[in-house]
């Protein structure tokens, strides 16, 4: 085949073109209309970051009224959304920190009552590619009534909620596995050095942090302060305790929840709880914050 | 600029407007000069200089040799590499090397930006440098009388937008002889449609989703899964990879195409190789063929001179081209595996070649896995740049095998795979069943429609194309 030959397939008309894309959008069409009408139940998605997507979709085309909104990272992204009570939204997120959900509730211009701030992670930047990619003008707002396009309703989240729902593949159900002794052991080791490097986390790295607190204090929203518990190596660890003086100094007018029953707890890695962990801390910080 | 972006759909949509605009149309060269500055300065403005630079020397270098202006052309032309090359390796190398020329310059470099797409527009100068010295059969570039008009044509060939930072790597006898005006009317429209539709499936839809199954291959993440997931997203990788830089450069081909400019094509179904040689005449073709045309056999002799210095010349050769892809030992080492590959492959060739029977089905399937196996070995190097860790991944997968399996990962990756295993079959169908194939090949819009509709509603967190680094 010749450097030239370009194509799979060689022929071309335009009316082939207009087959194409007439086909299109009446498969498009047929499929929007469907989930319109459906609205399906997505519970499942293919991996964390469309995950993350869907969660901040959920928030920002909200069905449900909200007041009061939880951001954090993927250790506050485990815990149960029934078991914080009606009206709490979750807006945490793996691999970010609440700083992202902070400004996802900024931009959507919505002012929840009270805002629950989850500290462990506050020092991550706030992811740009995401808020780019949610509030992409103009889309965004379609997405709001085009709601086949939102990554929530992505045909490959229905076919393994549906899936899920039905219990035929137990394999795409998150559940509480047995513990893994050796990725538990790497995961305290290595979450006990990084919270040993404070270097890496000062005052100067919170600046955005307080600007958006303030913002919301303003607006009339109550802020409250936790800490997601981590195993009891890492909660030693220098950043932890750093941490909670830095805040304190911050933010001494905001109220901090520091829950003090960490042992009750069990992580999968030193620093996200398993899933059992997760329901049971659900309760007790909806029962603390009533 | 991104492909996979909203300022460059505007970007191409404003330029294409203006291109076939009647009252513009004389100057339709300076508008795409003036987009592919937009595109490439669009968030590092400062790196136009360089490009700007870059062409400036190759014009004026290309003019003197085509026009005898200096009687000792030969010292020009070299002189006019080389300064390729410098670029090259003073933006690219300088890390690796880690030059120190004057007390406290290297800092200095270190902290020098690598400009995107410097790997691809140098070899493209190189190329008409080479192509005006000595040009193969046929390879001819004609330069224009005016030097002005050369210059623009110059600065057009290096910045032309749609395959500025990751090619394909277009040479200049393939490009100055279709520099001329372009009507509308000639621009096959539906041509197009199917670049740019399969170009952003495999972008969005399958690399975009891969890349987030087959982010799981870094360290330490891959200790914990099992033999059976680490190799699906090691299959998952070399699937992503292939989708990433084949859909780059068919939208790169598509949008040219719009323009009415021809680019070669990049990749040949390269996952049917039945040898490695077979696989470099399929994959990444412009580089391949580059790196052919004037290392292999225009600076080192290909393989004129005997079989040992054929060896050689295939592992500098390979260990360059890798050396290419990064300043990182990974990349080199990558290469080195490749060059050695083709060394075997040819002393295997010549032992066993009168007693193989090329048709048996069995045989085909075998050296297409074969080959397969060893391509995707090496892509470990480009996920795992540290070598270390390349090679416990490998560890793993022999340890791991009494881990549970992450069957959410499995079950992504075969689903994402699918489409190009079948892409592939499409090609098998065509070579071996040219009947089934005009049947298929009636239908192809209705591909191309649920491609674009899957487009719509399942593609994948947008993402950097992996060619961009390099």
């Amino acid at each position: 085949m010749g450097v030239f030959q370009v194509s799979l397939y060689t022929s071309s008309s335009n009316r082939k073109l207009y087959k194409t894309l007439i086909l299109s959008g009446v498969v498009f069409g047929l499929y929007s209309f469907a989930v319109f009408q459906v609205n399906p139940k997505v519970t499942e998605f293919q991996n964390q970051w469309i995950e993350n997507y869907a969660t901040a979709e959920g928030f920002i085309y909200q069905k449900q009224p909200i007041q009061t909104v939880v951001v954090g990272s993927s250790m506050t992204a485990r815990l149960n959304e029934v078991e914080l009570g009606q009206g709490v939204y979750n807006l945490s997120f793996n691999g970010g920190s609440a700083l992202t959900g902070l400004r996802i509730i900024k931009e959507s211009m919505f002012i929840p009552e009270t805002i629950l701030v989850e500290t462990n992670v506050l020092e991550r930047a706030v992811n740009k590619d995401m808020l780019n990619s949610l509030f992409t003008p103009i889309v965004w707002r379609i997405k709001r009534y085009l709601i086949s396009l939102q990554y929530t309703y992505q045909p490959i989240n229905i076919i393994l909620s549906f899936i899920k729902t039905r219990s035929m593949a137990e394999s795409v159900v998150i559940s509480d596995k047995p513990i893994n002794k050796k990725q538990l052991e790497f995961g305290i080791k290595r979450h006990r050095e990084n919270g040993n490097n404070v270097g890496l986390f000062g005052v100067e790295d919170l600046f955005e942090q307080q600007e958006m607190i303030d913002y919301f204090s303003k607006s009339g929203v109550k802020i409250l302060f936790f800490q997601m518990p981590v195993h009891k190596k890492v909660l030693s660890s220098k950043k932890y305790k750093k941490r909670k003086i830095i805040m304190q100094q911050m933010f001494p007018e905001t109220t901090s929840y520091w829950i003090n029953e960490q042992h009750q707890f069990e992580t999968i890695d030193g620093i996200h709880l398993t899933l059992n962990s997760a329901y049971k801390f659900s309760k007790l910080l909806k029962d603390r914050i009533k | 600029m991104l492909f996979n972006s909203y300022p460059f759909l505007l970007l191409v949509l404003i330029t294409c407007l203006l291109y076939y605009t009647c009252t513009l149309k004389k100057n339709q060269v300076n508008i795409l000069i003036l987009s592919s500055a937009v595109f490439y300065g669009y968030s590092q403005p400062y790196l136009l200089i360089l490009l700007f630079l870059s062409a400036s020397i190759n014009a004026v270098t290309s003019y003197a040799i085509f026009y005898n202006i200096d009687p000792k052309k030969r010292i020009v032309a070299i002189l006019g590499v080389l300064f390729n090359l410098l670029v090259l390796v003073f933006f690219k190398y300088n890390k690796l090397l880690q030059f120190e020329m004057l007390e406290g310059t290297g800092d200095f470099m270190l902290a020098l930006p690598l400009p995107i797409g410097i790997s691809f527009y140098t070899f493209q100068g190189i190329s008409l440098v080479m192509d005006v010295y000595k040009p193969l059969i046929n390879n001819r570039v004609s330069v224009n009388k005016c030097f002005v008009t050369h210059y623009r044509n110059t600065l057009f060939f290096i910045s032309f937008f749609p395959q500025l930072v990751a090619g394909p790597i277009v040479k200049a006898h393939h490009f100055y002889p279709q520099i001329r005006n372009k009507n509308i009317q000639d621009i096959d429209s539906y041509f197009i449609l199917k670049m740019l539709v399969l170009g952003y499936f495999l972008k969005s839809v399958i690399a975009d989703n891969l890349k987030d199954q087959t982010f799981w291959i870094a360290y330490p993440y891959f200790e914990f899964q099992s033999s059976f997931t680490l190799v699906t997203m090691l299959f998952g990788y070399s699937i992503q990879i292939f989708s990433d830089f084949a859909g780059y450069s068919l939208i790169a081909i598509g949008i040219a195409a719009l323009f009415g400019y021809k680019l070669p094509q990049n990749f040949n179904f390269p996952y049917v190789s039945r040898s490695i040689t077979e696989f470099w005449g399929r994959w990444h073709l412009s580089l391949s063929s580059w790196l052919k045309e004037y290392l292999y056999i225009g600076l080192l002799g290909g393989n004129r001179k005997g079989n040992l210095r054929t060896y050689i010349n295939l592992i500098v050769v390979m260990f360059l081209g890798g050396l290419w892809h990064g300043a990182a030992i990974s990349y080199g080492t990558w290469g080195l595996w490749h060059g050695l590959g083709l060394v075997f492959e040819r002393k295997l060739m010549k032992v066993k070649r009168d007693n193989i029977d090329d048709k048996s089905i069995t045989l085909i399937l075998l050296q297409i896995i074969l080959v397969f196996v060893f391509v995707s070995i090496g892509w470990l190097l480009f996920k795992l740049t540290n070598i270390e860790e390349a090679i416990n991944y490998l560890y793993s997968i022999k340890e791991n095998t009494e881990l549970a399996h992450n069957k959410l990962i499995i079950f992504n990756v075969f689903l994402y795979s699918l489409p190009v295993v079948l892409y592939h079959v499409i090609f098998l169908i065509k070579e071996n069943y040219s009947n089934l194939y005009m049947s298929i090949r009636n239908y192809e819009f209705i591909l191309y429609a649920l491609m674009l509709n899957i487009l719509l509603i399942n593609g994948g967190i947008p993402g950097e194309f992996v060619y961009f680094q390099f």
